[in-house]
């Protein structure tokens, strides 16, 4: 992105705070996970976008002072609503003495979160979590529904980590019957990367990494092999030293790395050569190590 | 009997009542905004007085007002001050050059300073003899100051220069988003200008918003759009809780010349009610009961008819909701795409079941055979039947299924046509669907001939306000290559008028006091320079029209005809 041009728009205060999308059919259960992290303490300091204000846990005497649209919820977290759309709402945030800490969304059941991603990041946001709520209960149906089968399976895409809602309600053996079902259909779906599969109610544990300096793509390998089972994920575009004209896009699911051979795109200026990286952990993991710990490199945590 | 004298009497010309048992006249009296009388011409002299001021209308012709039974007057408050670049025949624009004179003159009538958006609609590059489509350098060299946005007449993406690609931070480096596309020039990652879909979403952050004085100041040019095509009834067929203040304002300030319907769109109903009646608790789309009152009647020319409901996109985006999949890719490339609802079926079941039992008349946006069967099930499982007159319009009833229309019949369900489809999309339809398929589009014969209440439209902006172009195409179904879809469908010039008139009326409970010429209605009127009923269809959006009277007042052109 252009720098100067970023500056002069409306959201020029949101630009490069971190977003976390949270997808998910209707009645998934991404409201009761929301206010659950809500409860836990997760989401000191930061925005949250959501489709229905009275959905969140807030006292209703707070829903009633604010104007229908922002509401305050304490601990520097205020809550805002995507009914007049996402720049609307993303407006109403940049005009905010302070910059929230992080932003979530919270997708509405019928968005695909792959979207809503794209533009967030196309706003200037940085985008570290694209996370799609599971009922494992009623996801077979779904699947194949007459009017909404096609609809809910896109919303797969390009999701980094598949969080289930309601699992504690069936037995352990339906759910690994019902997660193993699901992975069958979205491998045999020819989804770019089947998303890794987060079963705790807590928020995944995100981190990111901005790199100034350039790597071997051994030491990128290197680095990935070495993660622990506790990272669900790591992805991003890296600034390699074999590959001096553009990004190049970096994935690890489990055990599968894949990182392109070539750049995809190239730097918007010589001079804006970097790398990120984002890991995706479990909510009780440590802070990653980084494929370099470079004295110009520095830790954003998000 | 009566011993009011006429106002008004007009006669010498053709008079085309839309009335079933005369559908001709020789004169019509008009007092007090309505008609006196109207029938043969020696009947209705006798209700001149010594001031009635009479009219020869010299072989001109004359019907009731048009009513726009589906637009968006929202929009037409915004495309009043864009420049018109659409293709012939509905803009000037043939070549690249052509658009660049538009856009000069345009600054020239709505001058810009440095800086402020330029913007103009209507953008079809098919309609170019360059063979090329417009690039950022063909609108820098006009605007280097100015950021440009040339809108598509998809609507989902425009071509930006190179001063608003700045400001959208639109570089090489940057990548497409899900969903939609920055297009480059050949060879390069540069952006060549014209951004669609997801990509085009995020400008609209950088467009200053016009204050509503500022878009008060529109209402006149933008009923003239209406009242200079004959039209004297019409719909902001999805009105958002924003524009509800606005035009609320508007009609209480009487700057409303003709009668405007509002059609709230369901997913701001529950803002507008917080706005209006914040102590009020009850359920989602529960309506307090001055809020189901304030359906139905107007006010200030204001009114409300009925709730409004999205149940898909549109056909040409690829994104309306078929049975059946495309034979082309989907909009971004998917094998096999039958498109999407827009809105999940459990909560359109809800809406409708909820609205339907407070009273309240709907208004259901279908455009593809799923997103019918989809609402058909809706209204199924609401209970809604024929003996309620519940009147349920189903606006674009486009691409319909077999045995959906009997489907109609028996829910009470009527739709609201766009035949001008055939001629703007006919070819994009018969691409993606096949001859039997897109001949099955907007099917009024088969409807008429079922009983139901077929209106036609033009969805302002999708379409330009032509309402001879609504009489063409029900009456031909001509694509603009000249390819006949669904030849069975074409209905007759009078069948085609009545969808424009007294079952426009029809549908929006209006019946009694328009859509036709009937003593006691409303003395809504206009004046053509020709009879639509002898025109070869292909001359019938060449009529001009001489003059527009709402509730007898000349509202556009003059009564002699002589200024239009």
């Amino acid at each position: 992105m252009n720098d100067v041009s970023v500056n002069q728009s409306p959201l020029g205060r949101l630009r490069g705070v971190p977003a976390t999308v949270v997808g998910g059919y209707l009645g998934s259960g991404k409201t009761t996970l929301i206010n659950g992290w809500l409860r836990d303490g997760a989401c000191q300091g930061w925005a949250l976008l959501v489709n229905d204000l009275g959905s969140i846990n807030v006292d209703a005497e707070r829903l009633r002072q604010g104007d229908g649209r922002v509401v305050e919820l304490g601990g520097g977290c205020v809550c805002c609503t995507l009914r007049d759309g996402l720049g609307a709402a993303l407006l109403e945030l940049a005009k905010r003495d302070q910059p929230p800490a992080h932003v979530l969304i919270e997708a509405s059941g019928m968005a695909v979160p792959e979207r809503l991603a794209g533009q967030l990041s196309l706003h200037g946001l940085a985008l570290v979590r694209v996370l799609l709520v599971v009922d494992l209960e009623r996801i077979e149906a779904l699947w194949h529904d007459r009017w909404v089968g096609e609809l809910v399976q896109q919303q797969f895409e390009g999701v980094d980590l598949l969080q289930f809602s309601k699992r504690d309600l069936l037995t352990p053996p339906e759910a690994e019957r019902r997660e193993q079902w699901l992975h069958q259909q979205l491998d045999a779906s020819g989804q770019r990367t089947s998303p890794p599969l987060h079963r705790e109610r807590q928020l995944a544990r995100s981190d990111s990494w901005l790199q100034l300096e350039p790597l071997e793509r051994s030491q990128v390998l290197a680095w990935a092999a070495q993660l622990g089972p506790e990272v669900l994920r790591a992805k991003g575009e890296l600034w390699l030293a074999e590959a001096p004209d553009g990004p190049v896009s970096f994935d690890r699911v489990g055990d599968r790395v894949s990182l392109a051979a070539a750049p995809s795109r190239p730097w918007s200026a010589p001079l804006q050569r970097r790398g990120q990286l984002v890991v995706i952990s479990r909510a009780s993991a440590q802070a990653p190590h980084w494929p370099s710990l470079l004295p110009s490199t520095r830790l954003i945590p998000a | 009997m009566d011993a009011v004298a006429a106002e008004l009497i007009l006669s010498g010309g053709s008079i085309l009542t839309m009335e079933g048992v005369c559908p001709r006249a020789e004169a019509i009296a008009i007092a007090g905004g309505r008609i006196l009388a109207v029938g043969a011409r020696a009947a209705v002299m006798a209700h001149a007085g010594p001031d009635t001021k009479q009219i020869d209308l010299a072989g001109r012709t004359l019907l009731p007002g048009f009513i726009d039974a589906h637009g968006h007057f929202a929009n037409a408050l915004q495309v009043v001050g864009w420049a018109n670049i659409q293709r012939l025949p509905a803009g000037p624009v043939t070549s690249i050059a052509d658009l660049q004179q538009v856009l000069r003159e345009h600054v020239v009538s709505h001058p810009v300073a440095k800086g402020e958006w330029v913007i103009a609609y209507g953008y079809d590059p098919d309609g170019f003899s360059d063979g090329r489509p417009l690039d950022k350098a063909d609108l820098d060299g006009l605007f280097p100051d100015n950021p440009v946005m040339v809108i598509h007449n998809s609507n989902h993406g425009a071509v930006l220069n190179s001063a608003a690609l700045a400001l959208a931070g639109y570089d090489a480096s940057t990548p497409d988003p899900a969903g939609g596309v920055i297009v480059r020039r050949p060879g390069s990652t540069e952006p060549a200008g014209l951004v669609m879909e997801t990509a085009f979403i995020p400008l609209f952050l950088h467009m200053p918003q016009p204050s509503e004085d500022a878009r008060l100041a529109e209402f006149e040019a933008a009923q003239r759009l209406y009242t200079s095509k004959g039209i004297t009834t019409v719909q902001d067929g999805a009105t958002v809780a924003a524009d509800l203040t606005l035009f609320q304002r508007a009609a209480r300030e009487g700057r409303l010349c003709v009668d405007l319907v509002l059609l709230p769109l369901v997913l701001d109903v529950p803002s507008m009610l917080r706005e209006r009646f914040p102590d009020f608790q009850g359920q989602p789309l529960e309506l307090p009961q001055p809020a189901r009152e304030a359906f139905g009647s107007y006010r200030d020319r204001l009114k409300l008819q009925g709730i409004k409901l999205l149940v898909d996109g549109s056909p040409q985006g690829k994104t309306a909701f078929w049975g059946e999949p495309l034979l082309t890719p989907g909009p971004n490339g998917e094998a096999n795409w039958r498109g999407q609802p827009v809105c999940a079926p459990e909560q359109l079941m809800e809406a409708v079941a909820q609205l339907s039992a407070q009273g309240i008349q709907l208004f259901s946006h279908c455009n593809g055979d799923a997103a019918i069967d989809l609402m058909i099930e809706a209204c199924r499982r609401a209970g809604l039947n024929p003996e309620q007159d519940h009147r349920t319009v189903i606006i674009h009833s486009q691409f319909m299924a077999p045995a959906q229309l009997e489907q109609y019949a028996e829910l009470g369900l009527h739709p609201s046509f766009f035949t001008v489809h055939a001629f703007f999309f006919g070819d994009v339809h018969l691409a993606n669907l096949g001859p039997e398929r897109a001949g099955r589009m907007s099917p009024m014969a088969s409807a008429m001939a079922l009983g139901l209440h077929c209106s036609n439209h033009n969805d302002f902006s999708v379409t330009p306000i032509e309402p001879m172009r609504m009489l063409e195409t029900a009456m031909t179904r001509r694509t603009r290559t000249g390819v006949v879809l669904g030849a069975s469908e074409r209905v007759s010039a009078e069948a085609a008028l009545r969808a424009l008139t007294i079952e426009a009326a029809w549908q929006i409970r209006e019946e009694s006091s328009k859509g036709s010429l009937a003593t006691g209605k409303r003395a809504d009127l206009v004046i053509l320079d020709a009879n639509p009923t002898e025109t070869a269809p292909e001359r019938l959006n060449d009529i001009a029209v001489v003059a527009t009277l709402k509730d007898g007042v000349c509202v556009y052109g003059s009564l002699e005809g002589d200024n239009a």
